[in-house]
C-alpha cells in the first residue's frame, strides 16, 4: 500500500488543534516553571548554605540533598514520566492528561533549578553575606534579602534557560495523553506524513523559546545595575 | 606625657581580649587536622580603650583579619575570652550576637556593598534590621549621607561610584545604627593614596565627632601613623608588640615592627645613603631623633657660642599619633664639634656615625640597619 504525504495545512481542521496544543503546552510549562522554580529556589538555597563554609554547613545534609538531585537528573524524562506513575496517581489522582504530566515535570524542574540556583549563588560574592551578618542580619535574612537579590540577574537568565528544557520535557507529555505541541507534531504531523503540521509545531516552539529568552534578557537587564 | 586627642588612659576598656586563639583545621578530621592546620590567632590578649583608634598591623596571613572578626564573632574563638562593652562575646548565642553586632559597625576592603540596591537602600538595610520606622529610616539615611558627603548619590547604584565613594557608603552603612565600635578591615587597601587620605580623614571625624572607638586593620604603617592612637603589631597569629603609636615608632622592639616603620618613615639614612653622605660631607655625621618637646627643635642651640657649625644633610619630620616625629642627620664641623655632640646627646637620642675619615657604627644603628636589610 502506498501512502501519499498530504503536506497540507487546513485552518478549519488544524487551527483549533494547534490552539489547543499551544494552550496545553503553556499550561504544563508555566505550571512546572512556577511551582518547580519556587521550590527549586528553596532547594538551591539549601544546597548552597549546607556546602562547606556555608551558613548551615553540614556534610551530611549537603550529601543527601545533592544525592537526590543527582539521582533524578540523569533519568531520561520519558522513563521518569512512566516510572513515577504511582506517585503521580497518589498526588494528582490521575495518570492521564495535563495534570498527570505537570507532576513529573515539576519534580524534574525542582532538581534542575536547585543546581542552577546553587551554581549562581556560589559565583556570587560571599562578602555581602558577611556584611549583612556583621550588621546583625539573621542567616535567613542574609540569604533571602541580600544574597538572592545580588544574584538575581543570572538567576533570571537561568530560568529563561530552564524554560527551554521544560518545553522539551512537555513534548513527551503526549505519552500520558497530556497533548501539547510535541504531541500535536507527532500525531498530526509525523504519523500522518504531514510535514507541514510538524513544521508549524516547530515554528511555534521556536517562537515561544525566543519570547522566553527575550523576556529573560529584558528582566535581567532591569535588575542588573551595572 | 602629652596625650593625643581622643586617647584614653586605658582605664575604661571597651574591648578586652584575653588569651584568645583561633585555629583553622587543615583537611581531615580531629587532632591531625589541627596539627596540619593554621593557628590564625595565637594566644592574643589586648585591651582597647573607649574612644581610641586602635591599629592592628601585620602582613597578609598574620591573622589580623581573623582577630577583628573574633570581636564581632563572625569567627568564633577556640580559646580565651572576649568582652565587648561588658558583654562576653565568647558566650553569646545567635540571638545575642545579632544584638551585639548591631552595636559594632564594620567596613571591608572590598566594600561589600549590595550591588542590587541603591546607595540609600544600602545605608537603610541595617536600620530595617533594627526595626526602625520608615520615616525615621529616611531621616537617618539623609543624615548619614550628609555626614559622608554623598547626599547627591542617594539614588545611584554602587557600580556607578568610585572606590572612595563606595567606601564612604560602606562607612555610612556601618554607622547607621550609631554603633559604639567600628571595625575597619583594610578599609583603604583597595584605594589610591589620595582617596585613602580622604577615607582616613573621614575615620578620624567618626572618632572625634561621634566618639566611636575604631579598630583599624591594615598592612600599611602609614595608615597607623595617620589615624591610630595605639597599635598592635601581629606576626604569625601573635601580637609581637603593642602600645602607644608614638612609642612604637620611637622605640620599636621587634624586627617586624622595624620593618613596618621603615615603610612609613624615610627619614633615617640607609647604609648606601650613609656611604654617599660621607662622600659629600667629610665632617662628623650624627642622626638626631627629634624629641617631642612641644616647642619644636632648636637646631641652632647646640652650636651657639661654640666654634662649631651644624648643617642638615638628611632627614624628615612628620606626625605620628598627632605628635611631631622624625630625625635629622647633621654634619658637624669645627674645632668644638665634640662639645656640640655632647649638648645634642643631652637633648635628644643621638646616633653617632663618626666622620668619613674615622667612621663609627653605633651598635644600635648597625642592628637597625641589619633589620632593614633583612626586610
Amino acid at each position: 500500500m502506498i501512502v501519499h504525504a498530504t503536506n497540507e495545512w487546513t485552518w478549519d481542521y488544524d487551527g483549533p488543534l494547534l490552539r489547543q496544543a499551544i494552550g496545553e503546552t503553556l499550561q504544563m510549562v508555566l505550571a512546572a516553571l512556577v511551582i518547580g522554580g519556587i521550590i527549586g529556589l528553596v532547594y538551591g538555597l539549601a544546597l548552597y548554605s549546607t556546602r562547606r563554609g556555608g551558613l548551615y554547613q553540614s556534610r551530611w545534609a549537603y550529601g543527601v540533598l545533592s544525592f537526590v538531585v543527582n539521582l533524578i537528573r540523569p533519568i531520561p524524562f520519558i522513563i521518569f514520566l512512566t516510572a513515577v506513575r504511582p506517585a503521580t496517581l497518589a498526588i494528582t489522582g490521575t495518570t492521564l492528561g495535563v495534570q498527570a504530566a505537570i507532576f513529573p515535570m515539576t519534580v524534574v524542574t525542582i532538581v534542575a533549578t536547585a543546581r542552577l540556583v546553587e551554581q549562581n549563588l556560589v559565583s556570587a560574592d560571599p562578602g555581602v553575606i558577611e556584611a549583612a551578618r556583621a550588621m546583625g542580619a539573621s542567616k535567613v535574612n542574609a540569604l533571602v534579602r541580600v544574597l538572592v537579590p545580588e544574584a538575581l540577574a543570572p538567576l533570571i537568565l537561568g530560568y529563561a534557560f530552564l524554560f527551554v528544557g521544560i518545553l522539551d520535557m512537555s513534548a513527551v507529555a503526549g505519552a500520558v495523553g497530556a497533548g501539547g505541541l510535541g504531541n500535536f507534531a507527532i500525531q498530526y504531523g509525523y504519523n500522518r506524513y504531514n510535514d507541514v503540521v510538524t513544521w508549524v509545531a516547530v515554528a511555534v516552539i521556536i517562537v515561544l523559546v525566543q519570547l522566553a529568552q527575550m523576556l529573560g534578557n529584558t528582566l535581567a537587564r532591569r535588575v542588573l545595575h551595572r | 606625657m602629652s596625650a593625643a586627642p581622643g586617647t584614653s588612659t586605658g582605664a575604661d576598656p571597651i574591648i578586652v581580649l584575653d588569651g584568645v586563639s583561633k585555629f583553622f583545621a587543615g583537611r581531615g578530621r580531629g587532632e591531625a587536622s589541627v596539627a596540619r592546620g593554621v593557628r590564625a590567632v595565637d594566644d592574643v590578649s589586648l585591651r582597647i580603650a573607649r574612644g581610641e583608634v586602635f591599629g592592628v598591623v601585620g602582613y597578609s596571613g598574620a591573622g589580623k583579619s581573623t582577630l577583628v572578626r573574633l570581636i564581632n564573632a563572625l569567627e568564633r574563638a577556640d580559646a580565651g575570652t572576649i568582652d565587648v562593652d561588658g558583654r562576653r562575646v565568647t558566650e553569646l548565642g545567635e540571638r545575642g550576637l545579632r544584638d551585639l553586632r548591631a552595636d559594632i559597625g564594620m567596613v571591608f576592603q572590598q566594600f561589600n556593598l549590595f550591588g542590587a540596591r541603591t546607595v540609600a537602600r544600602n545605608v537603610e538595610y541595617p536600620l530595617r534590621l533594627a526595626g526602625w520606622s520608615r520615616d525615621r529610616r529616611r531621616a537617618r539615611v539623609a543624615e548619614l549621607l550628609e555626614f559622608v558627603g554623598l547626599s547627591d548619590k542617594a539614588r545611584s547604584y554602587p557600580a556607578q561610584l568610585s572606590g572612595g565613594q563606595k567606601q564612604r557608603v560602606g562607612i555610612a552603612r556601618a554607622l547607621a545604627t550609631s554603633p559604639h565600635i567600628l571595625l575597619a578591615d583594610e578599609a583603604t587597601s583597595a584605594l589610591d593614596p589620595e582617596t585613602t587620605r580622604d577615607v582616613l580623614d573621614l575615620l578620624r571625624r567618626v572618632n572625634r565627632e561621634l566618639g566611636v572607638t575604631i579598630v583599624v586593620i591594615t598592612h600599611e604603617m602609614s595608615v597607623v601613623q595617620y589615624v591610630c592612637h595605639k597599635v598592635a603589631v601581629m606576626e604569625d597569629g601573635k601580637v609581637v608588640e603593642h602600645g602607644d603609636v608614638y612609642q612604637i615608632f620611637a622605640d620599636p622592639q621587634t624586627q617586624a615592627t622595624c620593618r613596618f616603620i621603615q615603610t612609613a618613615l624615610k627619614d633615617r639614612p640607609a647604609p648606601d645613603v650613609v656611604a654617599r653622605l660621607r662622600e659629600r660631607h667629610p665632617g662628623r655625621l650624627v642622626v638626631v631623633t627629634l624629641p617631642d618637646t612641644g616647642r619644636g627643635f632648636d637646631v641652632t642651640a647646640f652650636t651657639t657660642g661654640l666654634d662649631a657649625r651644624a648643617a642638615v644633610v638628611y632627614g624628615g619630620v612628620t606626625e605620628v599619633g598627632d605628635r611631631p616625629f622624625g630625625s635629622l642627620t647633621l654634619e658637624l664641623t669645627g674645632p668644638q664639634t665634640e662639645d656640640a655632640v655632647t649638648r645634642l646627646r643631652d637633648a635628644a637620642p643621638v646616633v653617632d656615625l663618626g666622620t668619613a675619615a674615622d667612621p663609627l657604627d653605633d651598635a644600635r644603628w648597625v642592628e637597625s640597619i641589619a633589620r632593614k636589610e633583612g626586610a
